[in-house]
């Protein structure tokens, strides 16, 4: 082993290490870059949040399955993108409540129960509570399980 | 992404849920992916996918005229002169039971990926996409790629080659 081989050893590495970093940082600022954009789409759906759950409800009072189906599912997957847990949660029981996917039918009072609480957690995205809903969940929380287990 | 330089891909995204949709396209805009098609039903996508090349698709488990998993299916089994039948097929969805995701791996899908999705999912999931392919399967019941992940290093047999003549470890009495 002489002098040589390893300085071309260390240069080797040392290059490789550099190369790690660089790769490292370009990850770090395309995942921040994605991150300001979900931001940005986060406030949009916010502000549509009131106006799409008045949506659902006309389509539950029509009992449009279809429609129910469609934008139960739509708001569980954006608001859990976007991070409004409670209402993912009350979205996916809708959507498992009208596909069938139940461990017992619930009645249109219970259906309404669970519409109604997801009303009051959206009455406008000036006025989100998180303690008020975080309540309002756990109230409603044994009646939702009773109908869907994995809720 | 290390081999393939994300930049440029040609990247279709299939999803009824504009909202969704907008959303991972303004991810892989800030991914710097310059190609990326948008379409909001099957039968849109289905003409993207005759016609226009594409490197990977992201496409919705519960689209409103059917299922995610039929489009998949109908890559995998019908050829198009555009993109390879192994063209890697992203399937994101909201339904992640175990029963899903089975039938998504059947189905031939590349990846899944569970919505809620965040930015360094996606990331990893169109990286393993795209630079990690697995063999590609075309057998009679099943097209797509390999269902089998792990890659077990077996060491070389050493015994006897042709085994069906022993006794192996049975005792004659």
């Amino acid at each position: 082993m002489t002098a040589v081989v390893l300085q071309e050893t260390f240069k080797k590495n040392k290059l490789a290490k550099i190369m790690d970093e660089q790769s490292k940082k370009e990850k770090d600022e395309m995942i921040a870059r994605a991150n300001l954009a979900v931001d940005k789409a986060a406030g949009e759906f916010v502000t549509g949040l009131k106006g799409r759950i008045d949506d659902l409800e006309g389509a539950i009072h029509k009992n449009n399955k279809e429609d129910v189906l469609s934008i139960a599912y739509n708001l569980e997957c954006e608001a859990a993108i976007f991070g409004w847990p409670r209402v993912t949660r009350i979205c996916k029981w809708l959507r498992k409540i009208f596909s069938g996917d139940y461990d017992k039918k619930p009645e249109a009072e219970d259906v309404l129960k669970a519409l109604n609480t997801l009303k009051l957690m959206v009455p406008d995205h000036a006025h989100f509570n998180e303690k008020r809903d975080i309540e309002l969940f756990k109230d409603l929380y044994p009646m939702l399980k009773i109908f869907v287990h994995d809720i | 992404m290390e081999n393939v330089e994300i930049k440029d891909l040609k990247i279709l995204i299939v999803d009824s849920n504009t909202f969704i949709a907008k959303t991972l396209y303004s991810i892989l805009e800030a991914f710097g992916v310059r190609k990326i098609m948008l379409c909001n039903t099957l039968e849109q996508a289905e003409k993207k996918y005759y016609n226009s090349e594409i490197d990977c698709i992201f496409v919705d488990f519960m689209m409103e005229d059917k299922s995610g998993l039929e489009f998949i299916k109908t890559i995998r089994t019908k050829e198009s002169s555009k993109n390879d039948q192994d063209l890697p097929i992203i399937l994101d969805t909201g339904v992640t039971d175990l029963k899903t995701i089975v039938k998504a791996r059947d189905a031939g899908v590349t990846e899944v990926i569970g919505k809620p999705f965040s930015p360094d999912q996606v990331l990893l999931k169109l990286n393993n996409a795209i630079n990690n392919k697995r063999d590609f399967i075309n057998s009679g019941e099943f097209t797509g790629p390999n269902r089998r992940r792990q890659r077990k290093h077996i060491t070389d047999w050493e015994g006897e080659s042709d085994r069906r003549g022993s006794a192996g470890n049975i005792q004659e009495k």
